[in-house]
């Protein structure tokens, strides 16, 4: 019964973070001086200290390390309430305001982005397929992007390499050789020979993001944008089991907005 | 080869009901002459001729032969008799008179027993006084004898008047003899004290070998002379623990440890065994195997109560020799309560506690007066609340449920030398969890368990070196598995699962010589299962014949061997050898080992399954209707791609095992024992699941297949250690490497990568590879006993440590358990108990705390936190006094 309640609670904090009923919530949460503190370094390697990283608070699930300009995404509901069986609906993510664009419904569940909006440049990365695991772009001309016969120019690539030592957009022939290759990224080796960013266990049932993997994107209007993600379970437990909730996007992404395909992080 | 014909499964079954009928009618053959030959009619005329030769003539007129004990013919004393035409009844009780007080025929044979006397009496500790149940009465020249009571009585005829020797033996005390006196008729009083001997070290164990039939105690093998490793846990300690389920009691052994399903998509708990997953021990009540394992192999031993439990055998190692197929990594038996007394006897006991668990037991037993039949019943419920050891997932980890276990067992002489015994097990449980499922509302899991269980058996006697026993085993489990919408009762999901299992199993045990014993068996198996997911009925039959010699050329040296043949309607045939060897090099050292195969035929799962994951959209296909339902889907346009793999789908062969123990055990005084054992267990052909396919919805296929080996080798040491006379210790310790042999020639050849947490990729190097999944380096336990006699008290304080082990790789799909990989990390549990026993130790009062630190993880679904439990329980009995009278 304990149970049950806390649940019921967490259901209700959920909803009230909806954006168009958080600005109180916002308040409290600016108003308290709460920091985030996140170990980005594993301890088993003793010769790298891990740094700290101090987060500000921007919205309810966003917040912002000031030093890098790197921006934090937890726990932002996808399209959650939703299996395998009935699908789960197509999220569009904008990356300089850290938006999901879809419209939600009176019961704050997302709903499908209208097709003139897919071919807009309102949107930079989308969050597909099952459990909005599969990642890819706002591309006009590439028929495997959702923005297909719109002014997009995204592009994609998914390189095994730290978030923070990826200091530069790679070249537009590995963008190109990579997406010849693939239109998104999800599943690591599914479709077999596609790179992803995470991995599904078919003794737990399971998935876990691959450390060390870097999408870098580049978004609608051409900018460069490295992104790690983290986990698509409600706060990001160590073992997730079936029933944990799904899809809640966890990750961190940095937009070098200068246009130029410097993407460093480090200080 | 594969498949050999399934004629050869119904040779023999026939063969087997054969045996049934021929063991029926030797049974019969004992009764069946008795009036014929005693009422044939004699005629005899001799005058002053030793009785010895009156019965000899006296045989060939009636065609038959006598057999006798010299004191029923008093010295050969000569007689003078003149019979005309009287039946052979009368005359011998004329001849005979008082001394004579029954006769038994078998065949021609006319068996003559001398009247005797009667001994009834209380076998107690020497120190106090306390009654000792269960010891061995035997009368030395007869080689027969009994058991005490819970009460520590006996009775026992003693087949002629005359001196007799007594020899008393219990468990954990020193052999006593007693010389008696019996005068016909009579009925001698005696009590006989026993002295605790200094160590309890001489248990026996039935399982290992099955020359050792529950029944017989007499041929009982005490552990120090079975070549393989065995753990025994008796009653008393199971008593003492406080224990309620059946994993509550084996986790904490030496070497055993508990595992779950690791999607936590059910909460059964399964036992590892010498590294192996649970799927490859088999779990047996009587013998007779358990039924009814979940999707990934495990039968929950949560689903089993410790009531009525007479004491739990675990034979590690291969036991295939003897049990066939899952018996891979060992055998679990649970030997269930009998009724071992006269008169009627029971205990009522109750356990209330922590998470609102409730314990009520009530078992009893009578014996019908004449000794002829003997019944007994046990009946538990339990409930408890559950317990969620991970608040940040859905659900209780361990949910709600309810359970009800009943069981009757009757046994009944049908005959002098045999006796029948029926018994039926019921047990229903009801789990229950309900949570908030995101964005969908609440839900609601229901799974509800029927286990039935019937026996037939058979057992008797012929002449006094073979023993027959046959009997018929049948099993049903049904789980009905319900995901439902809350409270609207809307059903979501629901699987009906229905499995059956027929045994008919015939074997012999027959003493060659006095060194040479063997056992041999033949018998058949039918499985049948009914499932959503398997699509029809399914049906799997086997059969299977055994033979077991266990040789003892002298003292110091034993020598077991043996070998099972079985043959499969879907996989083919197997030949499971093992050979045992034991010597005893002096007082204090006794070096052993065992050599053996192990198989397990493919399951019903991954013959059969038809089943796509309605959450992620995957399908899973039995390698038997692989390619039915790939042809199936491919016309219907639900297949993209076929990879070339599926090619070799289709011809599952069993998993085999190649396994070896060695050990050995010091006992450097009567208070210390110290026993070790290595052991190496080699997999070959180990089923995994495979990714054959991609569907139309860009979701997988996937199949079985026979592809991995892998290897688990350890050290496993105990020692008992008596500190003082009332107090014991005892701790145990394993170290166990389980590995994936791929996957090292794969690290060897520099092909594996492992990535740190932070996301660094280097090769990876054989230290990186820490051990299978789930898998400890490291296990031990500590167990303290202590007694406090004038006080009737007794406590116990129990420490069990499961060291680091591996859950799945989290941070990059090498297939291996790596240093940046999800672990738990070793933890110590605490129990104790504390019991007072009053009014002549019929009422006991015990509080148990399991978990005393309050230990919880939520990367250890099953490990419920602190729990205090009080316990009543109370013995009564009513002495049967027809004897009286």
């Amino acid at each position: 019964m304990i149970k049950n309640h806390k649940m019921n609670n967490e259901a209700k904090m959920i909803k009230n973070h909806r954006p168009t009923s958080a600005c109180l919530h916002l308040g409290l949460i600016l108003l308290l001086p709460v920091w985030m503190t996140v170990f980005t370094a594993c301890s088993e390697d003793e010769d790298i200290q891990p740094r700290e990283v101090e987060l500000t608070p921007i919205d309810d699930y966003t917040s912002i390390d000031e030093a890098s300009g790197v921006i934090h995404i937890l726990n932002l509901p996808g399209s959650v309430g939703n299996t395998f069986s009935s699908g789960h609906v197509p999220v569009f993510f904008n990356l300089e305001n850290h938006k999901i664009i879809n419209p939600y419904d009176d019961e704050d569940i997302l709903k499908e982005l209208p097709d003139e909006r897919k071919k807009s440049n309102d949107w930079d990365i989308a969050f597909t397929s099952i459990y909005n695991s599969y990642i890819t772009i706002n591309n006009g001309s590439m028929e495997d992007s959702p923005g297909f016969g719109g002014q997009g120019l995204g592009k994609m690539i998914v390189i095994d390499a730290l978030f923070d030592e990826v200091d530069q957009a790679p070249s537009n022939e590995e963008f190109d050789a990579f997406m010849a290759e693939q239109a998104a990224a999800g599943w690591e080796d599914f479709p077999p020979g596609d790179k992803g960013w995470y991995f599904y266990s078919l003794d737990s049932h399971v998935m876990s993001a691959i450390t060390g993997v870097t999408i870098v994107v580049r978004t609608a209007d051409g900018r460069y944008a490295k992104i790690e993600m983290q986990s698509l379970y409600l706060d990001s437990p160590d073992n997730p089991t079936v029933n944990t909730p799904a899809p809640y996007f966890t990750f961190r992404y940095y937009l070098q907005s200068d246009g130029s395909r410097n993407l460093a992080t480090r200080q | 080869m594969k498949f050999l014909p399934f004629k050869g499964l119904k040779v023999l079954i026939g063969i087997c009901l054969l045996a049934m009928a021929l063991q029926v009618l030797t049974g019969h053959a004992v009764w069946g002459n008795t009036s014929d030959i005693l009422d044939k009619r004699i005629t005899i005329r001799v005058e002053n001729l030793p009785i010895n030769e009156v019965l000899n003539a006296i045989a060939i007129q009636a065609g038959c032969s006598f057999s006798y004990s010299n004191t029923l013919l008093d010295s050969n004393r000569k007689v003078t008799v003149d019979y005309n035409k009287i039946p052979l009844k009368h005359v011998l009780s004329d001849l005979l008179g008082s001394k004579l007080s029954s006769i038994s025929v078998a065949g021609s044979r006319v068996l003559l027993l001398a009247a005797g006397g009667q001994v009834k009496g209380t076998v107690m500790v020497a120190q106090d006084k306390r009654p000792i149940p269960y010891a061995t009465v035997k009368l030395e020249e007869a080689g027969h004898g009994t058991a005490t009571d819970e009460d520590g009585t006996f009775e026992m005829k003693i087949p002629a008047a005359g001196t007799w020797t007594l020899i008393v033996s219990a468990i954990g005390y020193e052999t006593a003899s007693k010389v008696i006196k019996v005068v016909p008729g009579q009925t001698l009083m005696i009590s006989i004290a026993l002295r605790e001997s200094a160590l309890k070290m001489k248990e026996v164990v039935v399982t290992a070998d099955r020359a050792v039939v529950s029944t017989a105690t007499r041929t009982s093998v005490p552990i120090k002379d079975l070549p393989m490793p065995v753990m025994l846990i008796e009653g008393k300690q199971l008593e003492m623990m406080g224990s309620r389920r059946l994993n509550e009691v084996l986790q904490e052994q030496t070497g055993l440890a508990l595992t779950t399903d690791p999607s936590g998509a059910s909460n059964a708990l399964g036992l590892q065994v010498q590294g192996f997953d649970a799927s490859y021990t088999m779990i047996m009540i009587d013998g007779q195997p358990l039924i009814g394992r979940n999707a990934v192999g495990i039968l929950d031993l949560s689903r089993i109560t410790v009531a009525n439990i007479e004491r739990i055998e675990i034979i590690k190692g291969t036991s295939s020799a003897m049990y066939g197929s899952d018996a891979l990594a060992g055998v679990v038996n649970i030997v269930t309560k009998g009724q071992h007394s006269r008169g009627t006897k029971g205990i009522a006991s109750l356990r209330y506690g922590t998470y609102n668990t409730w314990d009520a037991t009530l078992d009893g037993g009578t014996t019908l007066p004449g000794n002829q039949v003997s019944a007994s019943v046990s009946a538990n419920y339990y409930s408890t609340d559950g317990f969620d050891a991970d608040p940040t997932t859905p659900g209780n980890t361990l949910p709600p449920f309810h359970s009800y276990s009943l069981q009757g067992k009757l046994n009944y002489h049908v005959f002098p030398s045999g006796s029948l015994t029926t018994s039926v097990r019921y047990a229903s449980r009801n789990q229950r969890n309900r949570y908030d499922l995101d964005r969908l509302g609440q839900r609601e899991d229901t799974n509800i368990e029927r286990d039935l269980i019937v026996t037939g058996m058979l057992q008797n006697t012929l002449g006094k070196k073979t023993a027959l026993n046959t009997q018929y085993y049948f099993t049903r489990y049904n789980a009905i598995t319900t995901n439902m919408d809350f409270p609207s009762g809307e059903i979501i999901n629901q699987n009906n699962f229905v499995q059956s299992f027929h045994r008919f199993e015939s074997f012999a045990n027959h003493d060659m010589a006095a060194n040479l014993k063997l056992t041999t068996g033949i018998g058949g198996n039918s499985e049948i299962l009914q499932a959503s997911r398997y699509g029809d009925q399914r049906q799997m039959n086997n059969g299977f014949a055994y033979l077991q010699a266990d040789y003892t050329p002298v003292e110091k040296l034993g020598l077991l061997a043996g070998m099972r043949y079985d043959v499969h309607n879907i996989y083919g045939w197997q030949i499971s050898p093992r050979m045992g060897i034991r010597y005893t090099v002096n007082d204090w050292l006794t070096l052993k080992g065992t050599a053996g195969t192990g198989f397990k035929a493919p399951s019903f799962q991954q013959l059969y399954l038809s089943f796509t994951n309605p959450g992620a959209g995957y399908t899973v296909l039995g390698a038997a209707v692989f390619e039915s339902e790939m042809d199936r889907m491919q016309e219907a346009g639900e297949i993209t791609a076929v990879y070339p793999i599926s090619e070799e789908i289709g011809n599952l062969e069993a998993e085999h095992s190649a396994s070896f123990n060695a050990g050995f055990v010091l006992t450097p005084s009567p208070a210390f024992s110290l026993e070790a054992n290595v052991f190496h267990n080699n997999i070959r052909n180990m089923i995994f699941e495979e990714l054959v396919a991609m569907k139309q919805n860009g979701s997988q296929v996937f199949s079985y297949r026979n592809i991995e080996e892998a290897f688990t080798q350890g050290l496993e040491t105990n020692i008992h250690w008596k500190l003082l006379d009332d107090l014991g210790f005892s701790a145990g310790y394993q170290l166990l490497f389980a590995k994936d042999k791929g996957v090292i020639d794969e690290i060897k050849a520099e092909n594996k990568q492992v990535r740190t947490r932070e996301g660094r990729s280097r090769t990876a190097t054989p230290s990186d590879y820490f051990n299978l999944s789930n898998r400890s380096r490291h296990m031990a336990n500590a167990k303290l006993f202590y007694e406090y006699k004038p006080l009737w008290m007794s406590a116990s304080l129990r420490a069990n440590y499961r060291g680091r082990y591996g859950l799945g790789d989290r941070n990059f799909p090498n297939n291996f358990i790596d240093p940046y990989d999800l672990f738990v990390e070793g933890y110590t549990l605490l129990n104790a108990t504390v019991e007072k026993q009053f009014f002549q130790k019929q009422l006991s009062v015990q509080l148990i705390c399991d978990n005393i630190t309050d230990y919880s993880n939520h990367l250890i679904p099953n490990l419920p936190g602190r729990q205090f439990l009080v316990a009543l329980s109370w013995r009564f009995g009513v002495l049967n006094n027809r004897q009286n009278d």
